[in-house]
Parts: C-alpha cells; sequence; structure tokens
C-alpha cells in the first residue's frame, strides 16, 4: 500500500517534471515583468514626491495679517524642495475643487483658531482630503517636518535677536536676564505648540513595511497564485477514468489527492525557491529598491522559502481544489486566472490592503491569499507570525479536504 | 467459479436507473449487457467493480459452487477477484506503457508478466516506451486491460471497450479475451457494438432498472425494438 502510495507520487511527479521548464520559464517572465513594474512604480513614486507641486486650500472665516504672512512664507519658502500651492477657497469652492482633481485636499481651519494660536493654545486643523492623492500624506508630513526644522532655527536667531535688541534699548540691565528666559521659553513653547497645530495619523501602507517592501510580499503571493496555470495540464481531472480504476483497487480518493497534491506542491516549492531567491536577490540587493529585504543575510533569503512553506500550503491547497472543480483545460486556466486575480486584488497584492474600504480588508483577513501575503509581510518585518502558520496550516488541511470531497463525488458521478 | 448479482438497486435522488438488476455465470463465460445510452449499464459495472455504492442488492460469489460471499461487503476481496475497465482512458497521457503499469505491478511481476504473461498476451512489448498520447486506441485500451489485470482476477467488467476501435484493433482485443475466457475468466461487457455480441455467451437488456435475459438471433431490428 505505502509502496503503491509512493509510485503514485513519483509518476505525478515524472508527469510535472516533463512541464517542469516550462512551468519555471513562466515564473521567471511573471518574476522579471513584475520586479521591473514594481521597480518603476517604487522609482516613480519616490520621483513623483521630489518633483510634484501640490495645490491645497485653505477654507476658513478670518482675517489675519501674521497667518497670511505665514502661508506666503511658505510658498516662497527656498528651503523646501518641492512646493505647496496654498489657494484660499469656501468649503463648497474647496469641496468641488478636490472632487474635479484640481487639488489635493483642503484645510477647514477653526474660527477661533488664530486667537487660540495667540494664546498657544492651538485647535485641530481638520484635513480633506480623497484616496486619489495617495501620497499627500507622505507630502505634507514631509512639508510640515521642513516647517518646524525651519521654524525652530529661526526662532533661535528670534530669540538672541531679542536677546541683542533688549540689551541696546533697555537702560537697566540688572533683570534683562530673567525676562528673556521668560520671553524666550514663552517664544518655544508657541512654536513647538503651532508644531502640534496639524495632526498627522501615519498608519503605513501596511504590515509595518515600506511601500516596496508591502508591494514585494504582494506580488510574491501574485505570482505564487498565477503559476498554477501551466501546472493546469497536469493536474486537471479531464477524464475520472483513471481515478474510478484506481477507486476500484482501493487506492481512496484521499490517496490519491495525497500523491498528486505532494507532486504539486514540490513543483510549486522548486517554484517558490526560484521566484523569492530570485525576487530577493534582485529587488533587494543587487537593485536596492526594497529597503526592508537590505538587510537581509544570504542565509536569511536561502531560507526564506522554507519558511514560507505555510503560505505555499495554503495557496497550493486552494489551486488544487480549483483543479478538481473543473473538468475543462480552457476553464480550468480561465478559473485559475479570475480567482487568482480576485484573491490577489483582495487581498491587497496590487495595492496597499488600508486603501481599501472596511469590509474589504477585514475579508483579506480570511483568505488564503490574504493571510499568505499577511504572513510574508510578518516574516520581512520580523514581526510575530505564530497565528498566520496556524491559519494558514489549517487552511491548507481544510481545502485538501474539500477537495477529497469533490473528487469521490466526481468518482461516483 | 460461479458468480450471481441479485437485486442490484441504485437511485439518484428521483432517478433510479437500477431497481432490481440481477444476473448470474459460470466461468469462462461472458456475458454481454445492452442498453440505450444513460440507462445505466456503467453504473451497474462501477457498482460491481466497488467505485459506487449500491442501495441494495448483492453480488455473491463462490469458488467451490456452495460458499458464497457477498463482494459487495469485502472489498479487498471485490478488488482481487474483479478487474474493471472503465470507460475512457485510465492511463496517464505524458508517461510510457511501461511507467503507466508500474503503478499497477512491482518491478519483477512486470518483468514477468511481459515475458510470457498476460501483457505479452496482450501485446504491450509492443509499445512499452511509447508514451499514452501517441498510442492508438486499440494500444490504449489493450495497455488499460493490461493494468486491470494487475491482480490476476476472475472476473472481468468491460465498459464499452470497442467503442470507436477499428477493425484490428477490436479484433486483438476480442483475441485476448476469448484467451481469458478459456482461462476460466468470466467477462461482463457492456456495449452498443453488434460485433461484440459474438464474444457473449448470454445477453442481458437493461431497461426500467431491470435487466432481461434476451436470446440474440442476430436480427438487429428486434433488438432495437427491445432496447
Amino acid at each position: 500500500m505505502i509502496r503503491r502510495q509512493f509510485v503514485y507520487f513519483s509518476l505525478q511527479l515524472k508527469r510535472a517534471a516533463r512541464y517542469l521548464p516550462f512551468i519555471i520559464a513562466v515564473t521567471l517572465v511573471l518574476c522579471i515583468s513584475l520586479s521591473l513594474a514594481l521597480s518603476s512604480l517604487v522609482t516613480t513614486d519616490q520621483g513623483d514626491v521630489r518633483h510634484k507641486k501640490i495645490k491645497v486650500a485653505t477654507v476658513g472665516e478670518f482675517v489675519d495679517s501674521y497667518f497670511d504672512f505665514g502661508v506666503s512664507a511658505i510658498q516662497s519658502m527656498d528651503s523646501s524642495r518641492f512646493a505647496i500651492e496654498i489657494l484660499d477657497m469656501t468649503e463648497e469652492e474647496a469641496a468641488d475643487a478636490l472632487k474635479r482633481g484640481e487639488i489635493v485636499g483642503y484645510a477647514l481651519i477653526p474660527s477661533d483658531f488664530i486667537i487660540d494660536a495667540v494664546s498657544g493654545d492651538v485647535g485641530h486643523i481638520q484635513f480633506v482630503t480623497n484616496n486619489s492623492g495617495v501620497d499627500m500624506f507622505s507630502l505634507f508630513k514631509k512639508e510640515i517636518l521642513e516647517l518646524i526644522s525651519c521654524l525652530l532655527v529661526e526662532s533661535q536667531n528670534g530669540v538672541y535677536a531679542m536677546e541683542e535688541i533688549v540689551f541696546d534699548i533697555c537702560v537697566d540691565h540688572s533683570d534683562v536676564y530673567d525676562h528673556m528666559t521668560v520671553l524666550s521659553t514663552s517664544y518655544v513653547s508657541l512654536i513647538f505648540n503651532r508644531a502640534n497645530a496639524l495632526e498627522i495619523e501615519v498608519i503605513g501602507v501596511g504590515d509595518s513595511l515600506s511601500f516596496a517592501g508591502y508591494m514585494f510580499s504582494g506580488l510574491t503571493v501574485l505570482i505564487l497564485l498565477l503559476c498554477a496555470i501551466p501546472c493546469c495540464p497536469i493536474f486537471i481531472k479531464r477524464d475520472m477514468a483513471h481515478s474510478r480504476l484506481m477507486n476500484a483497487n482501493r487506492f481512496s480518493p484521499l490517496r490519491q489527492i495525497l500523491g498528486e497534491y505532494s507532486a504539486f506542491l514540490c513543483v510549486m516549492l522548486i517554484n517558490t525557491a526560484i521566484l523569492i531567491i530570485s525576487m530577493t536577490l534582485g529587488a533587494g540587493k543587487i537593485f536596492n529598491v526594497i529597503p526592508d529585504l537590505a538587510e537581509l543575510t544570504n542565509t536569511e533569503i536561502i531560507l526564506l522559502p522554507l519558511r514560507l512553506l505555510p503560505a505555499t500550503l495554503a495557496i497550493t491547497a486552494l489551486q488544487f481544489l480549483l483543479f478538481e472543480l473543473t473538468d475543462s483545460l480552457i476553464g480550468g486556466i480561465l478559473l485559475q486566472f479570475f480567482a487568482a486575480v480576485a484573491l490577489a486584488y483582495t487581498s491587497g497584492c496590487f495595492y496597499p490592503i488600508s486603501f481599501f474600504p472596511k469590509a474589504i480588508q477585514i475579508f483579506s483577513k480570511f483568505t488564503p491569499s490574504g493571510l499568505a501575503r499577511a504572513y510574508l509581510s510578518s516574516i520581512i518585518s520580523g514581526a510575530d507570525s505564530l497565528i498566520y502558520v496556524i491559519s494558514l496550516i489549517a487552511y491548507a488541511l481544510a481545502l485538501l479536504f474539500v477537495t477529497v470531497i469533490i473528487r469521490a463525488r466526481r468518482i461516483r458521478a | 467459479m460461479k458468480f450471481e448479482i441479485r437485486s442490484i438497486k441504485k437511485k439518484y435522488g428521483k432517478k433510479e436507473p437500477l431497481t432490481d438488476a440481477s444476473l448470474s455465470a459460470k466461468e469462462g463465460q461472458c456475458i454481454g449487457i445492452l442498453g440505450k445510452n444513460g440507462i445505466g449499464k456503467s453504473t451497474l459495472l462501477s457498482i460491481l467493480a466497488g467505485v459506487q455504492v449500491a442501495d441494495g442488492g448483492e453480488f455473491l460469489y463462490t469458488d467451490d459452487g456452495e460458499s458464497f460471499f457477498d463482494l459487495l461487503k469485502d472489498r479487498k476481496t471485490l478488488s482481487e477477484k474483479v478487474g474493471y475497465v472503465p470507460q475512457g482512458t485510465p492511463l496517464f497521457d505524458e508517461l510510457s506503457a511501461r511507467d503507466n503499469l508500474l503503478l499497477w505491478y512491482d518491478k519483477q511481476t512486470l518483468k514477468n508478466e511481459l515475458s510470457g504473461g498476460v501483457l505479452d498476451m496482450l501485446g504491450i512489448n509492443e509499445f512499452l516506451t511509447v508514451p499514452v498520447r501517441k498510442m492508438s486506441g486499440g494500444m490504449k485500451k489493450r495497455l488499460s486491460i493490461g493494468c486491470s489485470m494487475a491482480k490476476k482476477p476472475k472476473i472481468l467488467l468491460l465498459d464499452e471497450p470497442c467503442a470507436a476501435l477499428d477493425l484490428v484493433c477490436k479484433q486483438s482485443i476480442y483475441e485476448y479475451l476469448l484467451t481469458f475466457k478459456k482461462m476460466g475468466g468470466t467477462i461482463i461487457i457492456t456495449t452498443h457494438d453488434e460485433s461484440d455480441l459474438a464474444l457473449c455467451d448470454a445477453v442481458y437488456i437493461l431497461k426500467d432498472g431491470v435487466l432481461t435475459p434476451y436470446d440474440y438471433d442476430g436480427n438487429i431490428d428486434r433488438l432495437i425494438g427491445m432496447l
């Protein structure tokens, strides 16, 4: 019985081996094209950040010369590598401009903002934007950071300037240092309070990774999902005669599935190793577009496909279930392709999952592809991944169980 | 050796292809089962092969003519006594005949069967290294029969074995089946092919879930009227 199980597995492997060069070629083509896409995406993104001129509207009923001065200062600041153009609009105009894409967002400044600012108690500015300006927050954060550093430098200059003025105009110098201390403390505290005027919540693109790191994990899962397509001619059962004959000889659907799935898993493990090592070395080490991978040692890179085993198990079990759902080659290829694209999309493999509505974010946590992506991200970021390992293995077992049931039904049909 | 099939029943929802299928056969006999497409012939054979589970009935078998036992309740003995050649091609297209046979025979037995055994009789030596996808229909069918004969069964179930085969291929299969009969084997064959009936010692018509014995006298019009 064990001999026959091993022979069945080795025959399946032999069948798959005949298609292996083709499978690897497809993987490499996908790998190269998606790596180039990732590289250009990251490069373009960085280029845009350097050169983009963003338009922001301010909305609020106030008149203050110092605020106008601040606005013009921001616009003409030489230290900034990119410019923010600030436009004065009503809320209605700003909302329309945002819809038309003319501005990336608008700041709703409360009416008592200036009065509060003078007393050092600065209220929050509400910033309204949409999803299209995805890099707005990073631009804005950089701009604000530039602004704060600039203000701090200028504030020091201001403090010393005030000291000189006081010394020049004051006759009695006995308590000038006490006054200067009070003055400087108030000035700096006001400056720091202004820095807190706008609260930026940085949630990251996802899984504590850089954008490039996140996209690497997403695209890896996407390629793994697509890699089943060249395996369709081997693993789609177009004729159940063989399974029936085996079943008649007490080779149960469970044993059939185990033999076939093991061979498929071996092929996919080879595929995964090629994919991960080439992408990690290429994107992480040679082209250095993924900072999260730059620190991995060569041993860690080689071990990465093995660490990815739970994800490979779950994804291959899903793909194997899809093989079992059809008896047509064309239907099977289409099923694998559309399932791969749909799952990759809803799992955040094309865009960071944080960009999606809450419902899809929750859904992605329960898909094998979503778990696989999150697991890969956790491996790269060094986060705790035990829960993903357990979930992925449970998924693999459940999917294989369903596949066995379907096989049994097909044999009896 | 003798066997008896008693009141085999099978139901799929409202459809009941087998209500009371019964027949009996002795050593060296060939039983032909005729019937329209979709009437339940393949279902009956797959039940007898142990692929499907019957809703009722018995498949009684005896070696000594006295103590019968129900093969449907003993899968191990069933798989040893009964060989099954399903419709279609139960082979791996990408692999050679030898690779396909290795699933059913261990290396030593395969060697023995290829030199003077059942596989030699089927002429499999002629195309042992040929991949299945490059084989003719006749080669595939001979190889399928070869795979089913691995446990040297006493009863061979053949589901439309000569469908879409040319005369030469059919002849080579008939020759092997006649040899199998002479060696004491019993064959149950489902067919739509008139020429297969020449091989049969008894013919049954499956209609309304019941097997009815039919005395085929070469009158094809009468036979068609009975189906």
